[in-house]
């Protein structure tokens, strides 16, 4: 298998989640536009329930989780190409990135 | 938040973008001084809002320079847990650690590799030697000939990618200031693919930072939605435009931005900069 397979399964899966991420945005900022109700609050809980109804801010964290989602599930994808190549020390190497990221978010949020 | 500010913020980082993506650096150089004179935010939710424009500046960077071969997937993967370690240290570090004394190290550092930079030429890999797991290849957009090359000096690299890392936990500035002088000096690693390989790194990088802003409530959502918005504009037409500059300008480019940025470090380590 080629460098160039990975690339491209990379390159998808980053502009797949650029675009998902660009809907939730442009929905949010646009139904956030006809009521502005400022916030900084991220509740996961009650995402969906917003959504449904259209909730300025629930489209806006979408979105935001969605940006910074897209590193690690490219992350991930890099670590099936590895996988599927037999590269198992470039797969290790990434299944710790994702280990650290994961210690560096926990660490982070619970400080 | 009205109209004007939000298209304003995305001019902002569109800008900082089409820059994040030319030189690998994520754009927070220009976004949070931007966010916080032009738009009167506070300096943590213009950090916090920074971050998520970076990220989002990687991921439109990237997603077009892993397509032609610039961006080495492989290379980032073997430094990337490196330069999470380096940040991790650096984030935990800052709060012991003299901020002046430390602004000063950086910014004779900085100010070296600019000037190793603009002194050495590029060094040319023979296409024989251009093999190994590691090795990339790609067209150079403004020249339409084909390079080949393989990173050198690995261990030296990793050292690097720590710095970056830790530079970037106690300093709050991007770790591809670092990295791209370090792959491009050290393991000779071309301009172009170093600042493509760059931004495929700082979104993991940004990650841990962003997300953690975001739990604790300091991002103001709309505008951090008009800042990744920007940035993913300008990253997306960032790698077209670099395509145009021929890399040893780009190469000239970032020395001089390096340079400038030793300035602002050796003012904040004066205390003529907070």
């Amino acid at each position: 298998m080629s460098h160039a397979y990975g690339s491209k399964i990379v390159g998808v899966v980053l502009k797949a989640c650029m675009a998902a991420s660009i809907v939730a945005l442009i929905i949010g900022l646009t139904l956030y536009s006809a009521s502005p109700a400022p916030s900084s609050e991220i509740d996961v809980s009650s995402l969906p329930r917003g959504l449904l109804i259209g909730d300025a801010m629930a489209w806006l964290a979408l979105g935001l989780l969605m940006v910074i989602a897209a590193p690690a599930l490219r992350a991930l994808a890099v670590l099936t190409v590895f996988l599927r190549e037999r590269e198992m020390l470039l797969a290790a190497i990434t299944v710790a990135t994702l280990t650290l990221l994961a210690l560096a978010i926990w660490i982070g949020v619970n400080e | 938040m009205d109209p004007l500010t939000a298209a304003g913020m995305m001019g902002v980082a569109a800008l900082a973008g089409v820059a994040g993506a030319l030189f690998g650096i994520g754009g927070g150089i220009i976004v949070v001084p931007a966010l916080s004179l032009l738009f009167g935010l506070d300096m943590h939710e213009a950090a916090g809002i920074s971050l998520v424009g970076i990220v989002a500046s990687s991921t439109g960077a990237a997603s077009r320079y892993v397509g032609t071969g610039q961006a080495n997937i492989r290379l980032a993967a073997v430094l990337e847990p490196l330069s999470v370690v380096g940040s991790l240290a650096g984030a935990s570090l800052s709060l012991h650690a003299g901020q002046s004394w430390l602004a000063a190290a950086f910014a004779v550092m900085l100010a070296y590799s600019a000037i190793a930079m603009l002194r050495r030429k590029e060094a040319a890999i023979e296409p024989e030697r251009a093999r190994g797991k590691l090795a990339g290849r790609y067209i150079d957009g403004k020249t339409g000939q084909l390079v080949e090359y393989c990173p050198v000096r690995p261990a030296r690299g990793a050292g690097a990618s720590l710095l970056a890392g830790a530079t970037s936990g106690l300093l709050g500035i991007g770790g591809g200031l670092v990295l791209v002088p370090a792959m491009n000096l050290w393991m000779r690693v071309p301009i172009r693919a170093a600042t493509a390989t760059s931004n495929l790194m700082i979104g993991v990088t940004g990650v841990a930072g962003a997300a953690i802003f975001l739990a604790a409530g300091m991002v103001p959502l709309a505008e951090a939605a008009a800042v990744a918005l920007g940035a993913y504009v300008g990253a997306s037409a960032g790698p077209a435009l670099a395509a145009r500059v021929s890399a040893e300008n780009i190469r000239k480019w970032f020395a001089l931005l390096l340079i400038g940025v030793a300035a602002l470090m050796a003012m904040r380590a004066a205390g003529v900069l907070s």
